[in-house]
């Protein structure tokens, strides 16, 4: 587990608070009484970038980006979006971003071009440019049949994708999405993550919290990794996982004493970390192939009945459980 | 290059989307117009419809005395307006007409009562009443007392004279004696009709009501983030706080600006001079929107909300005589009643519709309501925006 949190630039990888980026957060500090929310997270998005802040629920994300989107004063710390200093009453900054709530986020006894429209002409659209732009909007959601009917009257997955419309109405410079896939079905949650990879590859600097893994990496240019209100590390994909030492898992079913095997199988060469999961044990290796032989060994000589054996590439999931010792959706 | 947006702009947007949302409501609608108009209306109709208090006592005279002659005379003789009385040949007759429902109440002057007069035992004077009419029985007894009174009195003087060696006076000279002292029940305010007194009274209540669903709304804004969507814009909060406060304040003037408009036409209210109530209805607006602002602030959830707006509804609507007027209650009930903005709001149009006062006659009440809204409203512009980013 890390010691401490990082800053910008610290992480590998990291860019570091220059003229092209978006988004600045240096020493961003939150308690609510004793219990510190957020402690000393930095981190930066460059322009165009697609950035993941990734971690448990309760680890501090939400909080993160309240800061980052003037809805929370913060203890301490910066917070500069497209050059301008954030905070509460910062308009100028505020009008760079777009944010898309975990929630759904819309009036539900308003249709949603009334939702829109509203929301527009609060981000200082004119009548006519923000006529133009829901209309753009409501196509992009695939929603222009029902613009009318009121988003009460909506599916979850249409509620969504209006959701994530009156975020890009006044194309900002910052998406700022708050995981949006929670609580959505299959085919929208890829319809959004579809949209939200459109938007990336578009040039929109994206700021993206999940606790899901395999979207963060599938979106993200690079990951921050955050726990307990500390970001504990930052990255891409494969740096994060190269911060393992581990270029291989092997997952292990089976049945016996899998305590005492996932300790044996932590003595091994060439093995860095061994721990046990649900019905078996994950075993982080330097090398797979030459792992193998010493883990059924191991499985053999403590007792251990395999059910079945997999070599795995090391996910993000591997990464945190890692860097914390715990599972990100323990 | 970021887009300037006036924040008198977003205040009005947030205004108006509150408004279309609360107009497309039918829970509000009922709550803010149709509830108070349907509730001032039952009241009106309780208390006799538009034109006050309405009832036909009957009076008998079983005694054919001049004392009971000129009694039911001076009675039914007299213009009471809606008060009448009539004459019934007998008590069985009285009896059957109150059972029946004729009658409200009736008074009977029992045969001999005069001449019990003279007697050590002098009768009584009977009412009849109905257990359902009780402002009649009430009447029929001040009635009745009234009777008794000039009797007592009478007797008082006979013995009086007779004590100090004089001759004792006829009933029939008795009952010609004027006696001095009268009491002049000519009120110096006029009379205010239930319907332009309960109109507004029922009107503030449902008012306080239909206005707390906005503070609990402010917080399930907040609870589903879409508080912090339009924060997240390029909003102040002020700006916020200030749209939710014009809505408010809309949503009060035109509700009670439409109660008295179907008072007045559908129940024949009259509320007094069109200015002094205009001047009374924005100020009791100002007065409901700050006190939900307050309660908007420092409410915890949208239970504790609801549940405050409640509260506060009623105990204004109790104290400051929404229910029963002021008048009717104890002193200290009639002066606890001015520390509410119900009390004063009703006061000030109690005064335009009775006393046919002015816009002159209700700037007190105004000051009071401006006061009651303006102290809570600005407690809670400084409030509400350190709560919501406090987090």
């Amino acid at each position: 587990m890390a010691d401490a949190a990082i800053e910008p630039g610290e992480a590998a990888g990291a860019v570091g608070g220059g003229a092209g980026d978006m988004l600045v957060c240096r020493g961003l500090r939150k308690t609510y009484g004793e219990r510190v929310a957020v402690d000393h997270v930095g981190f930066t998005i460059a322009r165009g970038e697609t950035y993941g802040l990734i971690g448990p629920n309760g680890a501090g994300k939400t909080t993160t980006i309240s800061i980052v989107c003037g809805l929370l004063t913060r203890d301490a710390g910066e917070v500069t979006v497209a050059g301008r200093p954030m905070g509460p009453g910062a308009t100028d900054a505020k009008a760079a971003i777009g944010l898309v709530p975990q929630e759904v986020a819309l009036y539900e006894d308003l249709s949603a071009e009334e939702n829109l429209t509203f929301f527009g002409r609060l981000q200082g659209l004119d009548r006519r440019t923000g006529a133009a732009r829901v209309a753009e909007a409501l196509e992009l959601v695939g929603l222009t049949d029902r613009a009318g009917d009121r988003v009460g009257a909506y599916s979850g997955g249409m509620k969504r994708r209006t959701n994530i419309a009156a975020g890009l109405l006044h194309r900002p410079q910052l998406l700022v999405l708050d995981e949006p896939t929670v609580g959505v079905d299959p085919q929208s949650r890829n319809a959004i993550l579809e949209s939200v990879e459109a938007l990336g590859a578009e040039g929109l600097s994206v700021l993206y919290t999940t606790h899901y893994m395999e979207e963060a990496e599938r979106l993200c240019d690079r990951i921050g990794i955050i726990d307990e209100g500390r970001l504990i590390a930052e990255g891409t994909r494969r740096e994060l996982v190269a911060r393992l030492g581990a270029g291989d898992r092997v997952d292990v079913s089976g049945t016996g004493d899998l305590d005492a095997f996932a300790a044996a199988c932590a003595a091994l060469p060439g093995v860095v970390g061994a721990d046990r999961r649900d019905g078996g044990v994950v075993v982080r290796v330097v090398d797979g192939s030459t792992a193998l032989a010493g883990i059924v060994g191991a499985a053999a000589a403590e007792g251990v009945a395999i059910a079945g054996i997999e070599l795995v590439e090391p996910d993000l999931e591997d990464v945190f459980l890692g860097l914390t010792g715990k599972a990100l959706r323990d | 290059m970021p887009r300037h947006v006036s924040q008198v702009r977003a205040a009005l947007l947030v205004a108006g989307t509150d408004l279309r949302r609360r107009l497309r409501n039918r829970s509000f609608l009922v709550q803010g117009i149709v509830g108070p108009i349907a509730l001032a209306g039952i009241i009106s109709l309780a208390f006799g419809g538009s034109g006050g208090f309405e009832a036909t006592i009957g009076v008998v005279d079983a005694d054919g005395s001049p004392v009971a002659r000129d009694f039911v005379s001076g009675v039914t003789g007299a213009d009471m307006g809606d008060l009448r009385f009539e004459r019934v040949e007998s008590a069985d007759a009285a009896r059957a007409g109150v059972d029946d429902g004729d009658l409200g109440a009736a008074v009977v002057v029992p045969e001999g009562f005069a001449a019990s007069l003279e007697t050590g035992a002098p009768d009584d004077v009977v009412v009849l009443t109905s257990a359902d009419r009780t402002i009649s029985a009430e009447v029929a007894r001040a009635v009745a007392a009234g009777l008794t009174d000039r009797a007592n009195a009478a007797r008082l003087g006979a013995a009086a004279t007779v004590a100090a060696g004089g001759e004792l006076p006829s009933p029939d000279d008795l009952a010609a004696v004027e006696l001095p002292v009268r009491v002049d029940a000519t009120g110096t305010g006029g009379d205010v009709s239930p319907a332009a007194y309960f109109g507004p009274g029922m009107g503030l209540l449902f008012l306080f009501l239909s206005v707390g669903v906005v503070a609990r709304d402010l917080l399930a804004d907040r609870r589903t983030r879409l508080l912090d969507r339009i924060r997240a814009g390029p909003v102040r909060d002020g700006a916020i706080v200030a749209g939710k406060g014009l809505s408010v304040l809309a949503i009060g003037t035109t509700s009670l600006l439409v109660i008295w408009a179907v008072t007045s036409l559908a129940l024949g209210a009259d509320w007094g001079d069109p200015a002094g109530v205009t001047l009374l209805i924005v100020a009791s607006a100002v007065a409901v929107a700050g006190i939900a602002g307050l309660i908007a602030a420092v409410a915890r959830s949208e239970q504790s909300a609801e549940t405050l707006t409640t509260v506060v509804a009623f105990v204004f609507a109790m104290i400051g005589g929404a229910f029963i007027p002021p008048g009717s209650l104890p002193d200290a009930l009639q002066r606890l009643s001015l520390l509410t903005p119900t009390g004063w709001a009703l006061q000030g149009f109690a005064d335009l519709s009775a006393g046919g006062g002015d816009v002159a006659d209700v700037v007190p009440h105004v000051a009071a309501l401006l006061a009651f809204g303006l102290v809570p409203g600005l407690a809670a512009a400084w409030l509400l925006p350190r709560r919501l980013g406090a987090g």
